[in-house]
């Protein structure tokens, strides 16, 4: 804190408010107010609850005072010292009048300020978000999931035939049945789409539509391995994953569209994460999929180490990484923890009336 | 008439604006932008007041609040117009029947009246934002003052609609007519600027404009710019005070080609230091010539809401600092 000076008198200069000429006075700080005395020795008294400083916070400032009257008259003091002197004589009026802060403390507030928003947008991404997300997810109307996911299905498959094989779909009815009681679901819950494509690949959507593509069919060599796959993508559904990656993507995509202040960028962004084109479930979701996919395959009868086996073989049969990996975790670490959790189990027949499955997984081409 | 010359200061730092623009953003990210127009008002006081002419520095008197004021203002004023437009489509629709709606005559109508409004509302908030930022800055206690109206500008503006209609030659009689306008319609105190100059002036350097900016691969085109500048300001009169403008395209360019750097290397955080790097530039090479006989000038404020600001930020576009010109 300055010490105030001495001094009680001031040179400046006097506006009168109604012409640009301008008189030199002297100011003196009183017990109620200041004065201004002219040349012509004449004085004027301004109170303080009159006053209001409009310049004066920058170093390179003069001190400009203001007094509310018909004409806005004005009294303006180069000397920083008089504003030091002022807030001593008259704190209540001007303690939080502007005065330079010191150049270093300004950087160590703006230094401590930033720092401390982008921690607080950081914890906010990391935790608040999805945190929210998981919790209004359980609150979105199912009409609303549902209505999402027929467009987003609608979009992955344009321009994709469709596999109709009777056989096919039969077989995975059943399985869809057979997982969703297991699991304690209701099998009305879901409903899929077979997409003519070679793509190695299924989707999980909002609203139970689960898509998948012929590609994976094909190379399921077991029921129990198609089995897995489904079990895995019906938890998705059933743990609502897709719209938790929605209600959490949104925000930061609005927020960043916000602040670039791109209208356009923002409505592109809703259309994407309307359309689940940029969606992806985290580690922890992939995680939680399958350990209950694993659950429910046991209690379906079917073989929980076949989705492991499946993933597996996938990864080391191809050179390049299949579309169903590409945003999952490593497979190798949910091999092990398939495995962990999967108890042998006799592969013999969880489904009695799939006969061929070589005839069935080759239905579509 | 007395030749004295006299230099316009700027007495501004990169670094105190950065500052202030940084506790800026940070608030208004805190309030979740409710504070912009604060900032907005914080950021033109420092600016207003780094601006000095015989030792008196420019004193900018807008608030936050009547910013704010005007912004929710502006807004309403806009989506009213969309809202009438949108009944008025809807009311056309229903008279001329299913068919015409068919034809699609609610989405032309809807179009046309929402165009028409856009149109109108720029001028507002061209005028609007003008007279506002004018009638709350002053030098030695005396308001400045903006009283063009919006319809006259409307005009202006729809001449330059026109001007890519002449192939362009029309430009420097339209430019100058706008540069009159705005010119013309300021005040200070009660003495208004005059302007006296004319399109045909500009006509010559601006064919020579248009022959070697392409040949110069763009270059030329600070040259031109410079020109114009200097011409402007050597137009304008605040009573027996003249300007003299003594920027140069080299300059221009070397300012231009500085800004792009600091802005490129920092990701435009450097803002705060090209804005008053600019003002230096312009102030730096502007004189005034001649006493504008300031005991004659009087206090003559106008009125002027932010109403005219408000459209300006709705319709999301930002003028330039308008200091005296």
């Amino acid at each position: 804190m300055d010490e105030p000076s001495q001094q009680t008198r001031w040179p400046g200069w006097y506006y009168d408010g109604r012409t640009a000429r301008r008189e030199p006075v002297t100011v003196m700080i009183g017990p109620g107010g200041i004065g201004l005395m002219g040349e012509d020795g004449r004085v004027r008294f301004w109170p303080f609850e009159e006053l209001r400083q409009t310049q004066g916070a920058f170093a390179h400032e003069p001190i400009r005072l203001e007094r509310d009257s018909d004409a806005p008259e004005a009294v303006v003091v180069d000397d920083r010292a008089f504003l030091d002197t002022l807030r001593a004589a008259a704190p209540r009026h001007f303690g939080r009048y502007g005065r330079p802060r010191p150049f270093g403390r300004q950087v160590r507030l703006a230094t401590v300020g930033t720092v401390a928003i982008l921690g607080a947008a950081l914890a906010g991404y990391l935790w608040g978000v999805p945190a929210l997300a998981a919790h209004l997810a359980d609150r979105v109307p199912s009409t609303w999931e549902e209505r999402i996911g027929a467009q987003a299905a609608a979009q992955l498959t344009a321009g994709l035939g469709r596999c109709e094989d009777p056989a096919l779909h039969r077989a995975i009815e059943q399985m869809v049945a057979a997982l969703a009681r297991a699991s304690g679901l209701s099998p009305d819950a879901f409903r899929f789409h077979v997409a003519d494509d070679s793509l190695v690949n299924a989707f999980a959507l909002p609203g139970g539509t689960i898509i998948l593509f012929r590609g994976l069919i094909q190379r399921a060599e077991t029921p129990d391995e198609l089995a897995g796959v489904l079990a895995h993508e019906m938890q998705h559904v059933a743990l609502r994953h897709s719209t938790q990656a929605l209600l959490r993507e949104l925000p930061v995509r609005i927020l960043i569209a916000g602040l670039t202040g791109d209208a356009p960028a923002l409505g592109q962004a809703l259309h994407a994460a309307a359309t689940l084109r940029s969606l992806h479930f985290s580690r922890e979701a992939e995680r939680e999929a399958d350990r209950a996919a694993a659950a429910t395959l046991a209690a379906a009868g079917a073989d929980p180490g076949a989705l492991a086996a499946f993933l597996s073989r996938l990864e080391r049969e191809d050179a390049g990484v299949p579309a169903y990996f590409s945003t999952h975790p490593p497979t190798r670490e949910r091999v092990t923890a398939l495995a962990t959790l999967a108890p042998a189990a006799d592969p013999a027949a969880a489904w009695p009336s799939i006969a061929d499955w070589e005839m069935i997984r080759y239905s579509c081409h | 008439m007395q030749n004295t010359v006299r230099r316009i200061g700027c007495r501004g730092r990169g670094s105190d604006l950065f500052l202030l623009s940084l506790g800026n953003l940070l608030r208004t990210i805190l309030t979740l932008g409710i504070y912009e127009p604060w900032a907005r008002t914080r950021v033109r006081r420092y600016l207003w007041s780094a601006v000095e002419f015989g030792g008196e520095p420019f004193v900018y008197h807008g608030t936050g609040k009547e910013l704010f004021i005007g912004r929710i203002k502006g807004t309403l004023l806009i989506w009213g117009i969309v809202v009438l437009a949108a009944a008025i489509a809807a009311g056309v629709g229903f008279a001329l029947g299913p068919a015409a709606v068919e034809a699609g005559v609610i989405d032309l109508t809807l179009s046309l009246l929402v165009g028409t409004g856009i149109a109108v509302l720029v001028p507002v908030a061209i005028v609007g934002a003008r007279r506002y930022r004018m009638s709350r800055t002053s030098w030695r206690g005396i308001r400045f003052s903006f009283r063009g109206t919006w319809r006259r500008y409307l005009l202006i503006l729809f001449s330059r609609t026109l001007v890519p209609f002449t192939l362009g030659l029309a430009y420097p009689f339209v430019y100058i007519r706008e540069k009159r306008f705005f010119v013309t319609g300021t005040y200070y105190g009660n003495r208004p600027f005059a302007f006296d100059g004319d399109g045909r002036d500009l006509f010559g350097p601006w064919l020579k404009a248009l022959i070697l900016t392409p040949l110069t691969l763009g270059l030329y085109w600070f040259w031109f710019a410079a020109e114009r500048h200097r011409y402007v300001w050597g137009h304008t009169r605040l009573g027996a005070a003249r300007f003299v403008s003594t920027i140069s395209g080299g300059g221009l360019l070397r300012l231009w080609l500085g800004n792009l750097f600091l802005l490129i290397i920092t990701l435009g955080v450097a803002w705060p230091f090209v804005t008053i790097r600019n003002l230096e530039f312009m102030t730096g090479h502007l004189v005034v010539v001649g006493a504008p006989d300031l005991d004659a000038v009087v206090q003559d404020a106008q009125k002027a809401s932010a109403a005219g600001e408000g459209v300006a930020a709705a319709l999301d576009f930002d003028m330039e600092l308008g200091l005296a010109m």
